[in-house]
């Protein structure tokens, strides 16, 4: 049977859900980033309304079977935004239905190997950006706001982190490519979808201050007679140099 | 002298200390609804890749360029005609919340050239910091150089309020440091290193009791008091490293730790000197790194060699060393011995003992010990963890290896496949070009491949 997901995470892990109450043996779930054939497009169901219940009923099962870190993985692997992830995320739960905690442990299957693949994917982006996010002071001490553009979802995975740094002060992250943003609110945090910045945001008149400081500080900071641009390179690559402080002219 | 131009000059005379860790410390936001700033995350964050292809991740300073000392090798010397500079503790707070907040860096790391006295270098240290933890709530890393010479309790004191704490011991040797040195002396540098060590084994085993964990045994107090001379280069302690593991430490005491640093190829040691110091420092003072700073020319003097240019191999080749004794479980006189007191320049360290030592191979990567397993070349600790986890439920084969990250090029010749059969293994001298540096290998196929151009016969790569 073909399934449908909106894209969010909930809205897959409905259909994962409804796939084994059914004991569906063929299942097939597509969403809006897997490549649908088109000979199914007739056929092709609406989408699942997304069933927070029924979710976390899904991940609590991961866990049961699998283990704390095979339910981390099925997250991960769905941020990564692989055009595959939802054949493999379902073969994956699967497997952990079948051999339990020893999932994980079976690096040789093809399957696991997939999983592990996508999912390290999303955990070195989300590492990467722990450091290169760089935050501006908006004016009138409104708080903090950084736009970033990565390649995986790696949105929710930033927030607990960046909320607990920040403490009091208002923040706010914003995914520019996919029109996504996480914001502070007190004790807790809200997300928008589909926003747009329009007249950009009013930035404090000491940031071009503190932004030099920065640049200066970073070009003294190398060694002169061990330039090695190569290997800047391959740690900082160009694709992040967007929004990095320290490479804007 | 506008902030922008001291900045510039404080970090650029801080940079030739190489340690850029925000790494060993677990810290939430412990004012998080009272206004306080920052966290640590215990395996660090890398913020930034300089020009150098260094990491930034801490706001790397001295409080000041003017020094005392004149240390021959040292950009910042006494009798350098430098521009000198000095920030006020309150700059040096402002910038480290405002890089802080818009997420540049991890923290502050640190130093200062020596005025007024040991002491007096070591109380403004002292001030930055506590500035940082008490009036601005600031959680995020601290590192701080302990000033040799300073007293334990400024010592003592600063250490409750950074994550980690360091002192250079500069120089390989006793010798080296006292020609190239002087005003450092030995007992200013181990004195505060044992301090640092003491202190933190002590705040650590009060972590543990609370959480109510019998500990391995430490050695007793006699042992731990001093001799009050310090130890003979490359002799160790007497204290045996702790196994504490890394736990949120609720008497506080540089829960990242101590490291160190010392130049090389400044003076004359061997690399076996070398790491044989870095195994004692290790083992006797519970470092967490030792780190190597090729030796860069900054000054004229003829106390000092003239070098083409860093030593960047050597170092290399020396923190390839280092990894060996921390995560392959090798011991320095495995690595060196009195017949190889130098790394090999084409050859990794590893891969270098494996040539030494044909008697240990092939490894059945099936049936043998983890130790072994990580002696191979090709297989690092990851490859290693996965080989030993999956190998319970699936035959290995060369094609799953490889997707395990084992480099199966290099470690061919030394791995036992059951089922599969052995690569001849080449002549020692053809294996050895076979499994040179990349960059090694290249050279040595130029010179062949203009070789061939001149004799034009054919030739053996």
């Amino acid at each position: 049977m073909i399934w449908n997901h909106d894209g969010s995470l909930y809205s897959f892990l409905t259909a994962v859900f409804k796939v084994f109450e059914v004991r569906d043996g063929a299942a097939e779930i597509f969403g809006p980033i897997s490549p649908h054939g088109d000979l199914f497009a007739d056929s092709v169901s609406t989408p699942e309304v997304p069933d927070e219940l029924l979710a976390k009923r899904v991940l609590e099962g991961v866990k049961k079977y699998g283990g704390v870190e095979a339910q981390s993985r099925v997250g991960e692997a769905f941020l990564s935004e692989d055009p595959a992830r939802e054949e493999v995320i379902l073969a994956f739960i699967r497997l952990c239905v079948n051999w339990g905690q020893s999932s994980l442990d079976r690096k040789t299957d093809p399957i696991i190997m997939a999983i592990e693949k996508m999912a390290q994917r999303t955990r070195r982006e989300c590492h990467c950006f722990l450091g290169i996010l760089r935050f501006q002071e908006l004016a009138g001490n409104a708080g903090l706001y950084a736009p970033f553009s990565p390649e995986t979802n790696v949105l929710p995975l930033l927030v607990p982190h960046f909320s607990d740094r920040l403490g009091t002060i208002p923040w706010m992250i914003h995914d520019v490519k996919r029109g996504i943003a996480a914001a502070s609110r007190p004790g807790s945090v809200e997300f928008f979808h589909e926003i747009k910045i329009e007249n950009g945001p009013e930035i404090s008149p000491d940031e071009d201050g503190f932004q030099a400081l920065w640049k200066g500080f970073f070009k003294a900071v190398a060694v002169p007679g061990r330039t090695n641009h190569k290997l800047q390179m391959s740690k900082l690559p160009k694709k992040y140099w967007g929004h990095l402080t320290e490479k804007q002219v | 002298m506008d902030l922008q131009e001291k900045l510039e000059i404080l970090g650029a005379g801080a940079r030739y200390d190489v340690s850029c860790s925000s790494s060993g410390s677990d810290r939430s936001n412990e004012g998080r609804s009272t206004g306080g700033l920052g966290n640590a995350m215990p395996s660090g964050i890398c913020h930034s890749w300089a020009d150098d292809g260094r990491c930034v991740s801490l706001l790397k300073i001295l409080f000041t360029n003017q020094c005392l000392y004149d240390c021959a090798y040292c950009l910042n010397r006494r009798s350098n005609p430098q521009k000198r500079a000095a920030f006020t503790v309150q700059e040096i707070v402002d910038l480290t919340i405002g890089f802080y907040k818009r997420n540049y860096i991890e923290g502050l790391f640190l130093s200062s050239g020596i005025f007024g006295s040991p002491d007096i270098t070591m109380e403004a240290l002292l001030r930055v910091v506590k500035t940082l933890r008490l009036e601005y709530q600031f959680y995020g890393y601290i590192h701080v150089k302990a000033i040799p010479g300073a007293s334990e309790d400024l010592i003592r004191e600063t250490g409750t309020y950074a994550d980690r704490m360091s002192v250079n011991i500069e120089l390989p040797s006793q010798s080296s440091l006292a020609l190239l040195a002087p005003d450092k002396k030995p007992k200013d540098i181990f004195g505060p290193m044992r301090l640092i060590a003491v202190e933190k084994e002590g705040a650590d085993q009060v972590a543990l009791s609370l959480e109510g964990i019998k500990s391995k045994t430490l050695p007793s107090a006699e042992a731990l008091a001093v001799e009050e001379s310090p130890p003979p280069y490359g002799q160790s302690m007497t204290t045996t490293r702790s196994s504490v593991p890394m736990k949120k430490n609720k008497k506080n005491f540089v829960p990242a730790g101590q490291s160190t640093q010392m130049i090389v190829g400044a003076s004359g040691e061997t690399d076996l000197e070398i790491l044989k110091l870095s195994s004692n420092l290790y083992q006797g003072y519970n470092l967490k790194r030792v780190y190597f700073s090729a030796y860069l020319s900054v000054n004229t003097d003829p106390r000092l060699p003239v070098l083409a240019g860093p030593p960047l191999l050597r170092e290399h080749r020396l923190y390839q060393a280092d990894w060996l004794m921390r995560f392959y479980q090798f011991e320095a006189q495995e690595i060196l011995d009195t017949v190889h007191p130098n790394l090999e320049r084409e050859v990794d360290p590893k891969t270098a003992w494996a040539l030494r030592h044909p008697e240990f191979f092939p490894v059945d990567l099936n049936k043998a010990e983890f130790s072994a397993l990580l002696r191979v070349p090709g297989l690092g600790p990851t490859s290693a963890r996965r080989i030993w986890k999956a190998r319970r439920y699936g035959r290995l084969t060369e094609d799953n290896l490889k997707k395990m990250g084992v480099v199966w090029r290099r470690a061919k010749f030394f791995v036992h496949l059951p089922g599969q059969t052995s690569v001849p293994t080449p002549p020692p001298a053809l294996l050895l070009a076979e499994l040179a540096d990349p960059v090694f290998r290249r050279e040595r196929e130029k010179r062949i491949n203009s070789l061939q151009g001149e004799l034009s016969f054919d030739m053996e790569p």
